[in-house]
Formats: structure tokens, sequence, C-alpha cells
């Protein structure tokens, strides 16, 4: 099958909506927090540590 | 094929007008139209004289191969004087020059611009969304909400790089005719100019 | 003839011609081709070029209520004739080597 010209416009389309959709999701499930993204410290992963 | 008299003047003058000049067009339609009229004097009518003479495609093809005209060398050499006015007014008309490349690489880089600008979001979108989405599990360490987040700010990114890409492949073939278009006009122009002096 | 040796004497052909008398395109032709082969556009570009060397000059005179371009010759084209006259011992001399090539 031949990927036509259309095709791609409306894959594109698709990532598009679908991405605003999953990070609106993402976003919520923050609590619409802005905050919650700041960068974590304590993270198990962090070995230098600020104070 | 007969042609009157008319017939081969006309056919005469369109054949030469792409390889000479209209006076020298002029000149050498004359001097056949003269041909023909003698031929015609002697008794021939105007068909057989046209006969006699040869076709337009064929002196057009004599005339390509001998220059009618020698150009005298005096012409072609430039003055002292003129060419110490050359060299002392270079720094106006050095500069003068220098602005019209200027301004006609400006009009190159705007119209390369726009497909510039949407490819380069395109390729930072494809390859930053890809980067993104495929790495948003690791985010998922710091927190749930902001690997989800992530990966649906990729999966955005990815959508927005891929119609940028696209709308740059189907731009660019316009801007590349474009930019043809202009190119040859340029170069008609100046090269046009250049053989009416030469 | 050699095509060569045969444009050459065209030239000097039609000078001797108009020292004959002012002629114009189609008299030329018919005076010249009972010597040599001569077509009106191998003419063409031979008047063409005596007159830019300043060798003949052209007017017009009315003929059956028209224009007939005439050529005259010019001082430099006499010149060019007596020029190729005194030549004409050099090239007896070199016709003189090629035949005796042949001869031997």
């Amino acid at each position: 099958m031949k990927i036509g010209r259309k095709f791609l416009v409306k894959l594109s389309l698709s990532f598009i909506i679908l991405g605003i959709t999953v990070s609106f999701l993402g976003f919520a499930l923050s609590g619409f927090d802005l905050d919650s993204y700041k960068p974590n410290q304590d993270n198990w992963y962090r070995i230098v540590h600020f104070d | 094929m007969s042609r009157n008299r008319i017939e081969f003047i006309k056919e005469l003058s369109n054949q030469l007008s792409y390889i000479m000049k209209p006076n020298e067009v002029k000149e050498l339609v004359d001097y056949y139209d003269e041909m023909i009229l003698d031929l015609m004097e002697e008794g021939l009518s105007e068909e057989e004289a046209v006969s006699r003479l040869d076709s337009p495609e064929k002196i057009k093809e004599s005339i390509k191969g001998t220059p009618l005209e020698i150009n005298l060398p005096i012409s072609k050499k430039f003055s002292p004087y003129l060419m110490a006015l050359l060299i002392l007014g270079f720094p106006l008309w050095g500069s003068l020059l220098l602005a019209l490349a200027l301004i006609i690489l400006s009009i190159y880089i705007v119209i390369w611009c726009v497909p510039l600008t949407t490819g380069t979001i395109g390729f930072a979108g494809l390859v930053g969304g890809l980067v993104g989405t495929v790495f948003s599990p690791l985010a998922l360490m710091d927190g749930f909400h902001i690997g989800i987040t992530q990966f649906g700010l990729g999966l955005l990114l990815f959508g927005i790089g891929m119609l940028a890409t696209l709308f740059t492949v189907s731009i660019s073939k316009k801007v590349i005719v474009k930019s043809q278009n202009l190119t040859n006009h340029l170069k008609n122009q100046l090269l046009f100019k250049r053989s009416e002096k030469r | 003839m050699d095509t060569q040796l045969k444009k050459g004497l065209i030239e000097y052909y039609v000078l001797a011609n108009l020292n004959y008398g002012d002629s114009y395109g189609y008299e030329i032709v018919r005076t010249v081709s009972s010597h040599l082969p001569i077509t009106e556009s191998t003419l063409y570009p031979i008047l063409k070029r005596l007159e830019t060397q300043g060798k003949v000059k052209t007017y017009s005179n009315e003929h059956n209520g028209r224009l007939r371009k005439y050529y005259k010759i010019q001082p430099n084209g006499l010149e060019s004739i007596r020029n190729f006259l005194e030549s004409w011992e050099k090239v007896e001399a070199i016709h003189d080597y090629i035949k005796r090539s042949v001869e031997e």
C-alpha cells in the first residue's frame, strides 16, 4: 500500500490530538499543579543532593 | 514548395530575426527582395524567381557560419582615462555593486526562510518528539503524572514535526521553482543588456 | 576548382567587375557566375565584407519605381586588386613548385 500525503497529514493531526489529550491527562493527574513538575531532589536515583 | 515573394520575405525575416540585429536583417531582406525583382524583370515568374534563390532556412544556415560584421578592435579597448576613472570610482560603484548583490542574496534568503523555518521545526519536532515519547517511561520515576505528560507532549511534538516536514516538502518544490524563475529573470536581464551593448 | 581558392578569387573578381563600372547584386551574380560558380547567398557576405572594409561603397538609385542598391569601387578596393596582381608572381612560383613535384 502506498502511503499518501493525505494519510500522513491525518496521521500527524491524530498524533497532535492524541498528544494534547494525553498531556492533558498527565496534567490532570498532577492535580493541575505546575509546582509538581519542579525537579524533585529526593528521588531515589538522585546521587547528589543540594540543601 | 513554391512561395511567392511576400511569403519568402516574411519567412526570411522571421528566420533571421533570431540571429541578427534588426538593421542587418533589413539589409539582407532588401538584398534578396532586389534579387527577386531583378529576376522577375528578366522574365521569370514570381514563383520561379523565388525558387531560384536558396530557401530562407538555407540562407539562415549559411549566415550562421559567416560573421558579417567585422568588429573593429578600437571599440573594445578601454581608454586609460576611463580605466583610471573606473579604478578611482571603485569605492562608489564597488559599494553599489556590493549592495545590489546583497539585496539579491537577501531576496533568496527571504524566499528560503519559510521552508528553512518549517524544516527546522519539522526536524526538531520529529527528533524531540520521538526521544520524548520513547524516554517518557524514565520520567515515570519522577512521578506518574510527569511521565504521562511527557508522553503526551512527545506525541504532540512529533505530530507537529511531521506536519511541518510535510509542509516543508510541499513548499520546497514551489520555492525551488520560484528561485529558478528569479535566477532566470536576473540572468536574462543582465545578459540581454550585455548582448545589446556587445 | 578548390573551394578555398574559389572563395579568394571571387572577392577579386567582384572588385574587378566593379572597376569596369558600378553594378548591382543581380548583375554581379550573373557576371561572376560566367566564370566562377556563385549563388546569391554566397555573394552577400562577400559584398558585405568588402563594404565594411571600405573597399566598396553603396548607393541607391531608382529603377522601375523601386530602389536598387548599387556598388561602387573605392580607392581601397583598387589597391586591393593591385596587391592581388602583384602577388601573382609569387602564386606562379608556387604553381611551378607544385607542378615540378608532380612531374619528377
